[in-house]
């Protein structure tokens, strides 16, 4: 790779960017809307440029298999370009990352986290960080938290489900239970009218 | 030598627990009624024959083992005759008002009357049951879909195991 040959990609051939801090600035600058930010030009221009190694980011966005993990690979691509190389803030980046939060929350379940999420989340944008977005998004432990809390409610809609076939089916044999049912309450009835009538011919006997 | 074969077990068929039901409680509580008014007050024993007609009549049509119907009969009919016992019990009733009794259209009435409440009760309770039984099994239903849209609101629908696009049932 040529460190000194400016970016190819033919969203950027007027900015004859060399430096990787120049290329984060025009991308930002000229970011579209849409999920796709990044083309194999600019891709391997950052990671030709980048001072470690780019190597599992630039993995993740070649494999990703949805529009949710190729956006997540391409946030994790430029935070960690920006934390690195700056600029501190990419509003546009940022905002546009935040336009599609939808999609990245998508792995959350529980709506009570989501929504804390999404309110951080608006908050970090504004700022331009990109590291600090990734960090609220993909957030190690509220993922844990959700996944480990996703499997309780799942097994308890299914045992709701159960029981509502349960009824359903008790519904359907309703009829012949409600005529045992029917004639032991007549029969409970029929006594206690029968005892409270002797007792009172009893006293009023004696 | 050969082993001695095990004698099988008899099996209880399902449906015939507790024998014959309710009768021979039935046919024991009119035994011991008859017995003691035999002894304190036998005039009463004519009227309470007549007066018991529609249980035997009960217990001859029944053909539910545990017989409901004609306890349910027997209880209202014994409430009807025990209004024209309390003369005999207090010793101020003879053979000649037994008879007396027992040819009164308005004595018959009354104590048949009770009886056939009895039959009303038999023939309102399971219908009414059945509209109680249902009305809880669809307000149980409902307040199990009101759980399960509670958790879909809290964990989205994936939680029923649909996918997002899917539409859930109602």
């Amino acid at each position: 790779m040529n460190k000194g040959m400016a970016c190819q990609s033919p969203r950027f051939t007027g900015t004859n960017a060399v430096a990787i801090r120049d290329m984060m600035e025009a991308i930002d600058a000229g970011c579209v809307s849409g999920e796709q930010q990044l083309d194999r030009h600019v891709a391997a221009f950052l990671g030709a440029r980048y001072s470690g190694s780019l190597d599992n980011e630039l993995d993740d966005f070649a494999t990703a298999s949805n529009g949710e993990e190729a956006l997540v690979a391409q946030l994790g691509i430029f935070a960690a370009v920006q934390f690195k190389h700056g600029p501190r803030e990419l509003p546009h980046l940022a905002s546009l990352f935040f336009n599609h939060l939808e999609t990245l929350l998508s792995p959350f379940h529980n709506v009570e986290l989501r929504e804390r999420i999404r309110r951080s989340a608006e908050q970090v944008a504004t700022t331009g960080k990109l590291p600090e977005l990734l960090s609220i998004v993909r957030n190690k432990k509220y993922m844990r938290m959700d996944k480990k809390g996703f499997g309780q409610p799942k097994l308890y809609y299914t045992s709701l489900e159960r029981q509502i076939q349960v009824q359903q089916i008790a519904l359907t044999r309703i009829s012949p239970v409600s005529l045992v049912k029917g004639r032991v309450a007549a029969a409970y009835i029929a006594s206690c009218i029968c005892a409270t009538v002797v007792v009172m011919i009893s006293l009023g006997g004696g | 030598m050969a082993k001695k074969k095990k004698k099988p077990v008899p099996v209880r068929q399902k449906g015939h627990r507790g024998g014959r039901g309710g009768l021979p409680l039935l046919l024991l509580a009119f035994c011991v009624i008859a017995t003691m008014l035999l002894f304190v007050a036998a005039p009463a024993l004519i009227v309470y024959l007549v007066g018991m007609v529609p249980t035997f009549v009960a217990i001859f049509i029944d053909r539910d083992p545990r017989k409901y119907a004609s306890i349910t009969v027997a209880a209202m009919n014994f409430s009807g005759v025990s209004f024209y016992l309390v003369d005999f019990l207090a010793g101020t009733a003879s053979f000649s008002r037994a008879l007396e009794m027992v040819s009164d259209v308005f004595v018959l009435a009354v104590i048949y009357g009770a009886a056939a409440s009895g039959w009303i009760l038999i023939m309102a309770l399971p219908p009414v049951t059945a509209v109680i039984l249902t009305a809880l099994a669809e307000s149980q239903v409902q307040s199990l879909r009101k759980e399960q849209s509670e958790l879909v609101k809290n964990w989205g629908p994936e939680v029923s195991g649909r996918s997002l696009n899917e539409p859930l049932a109602s």
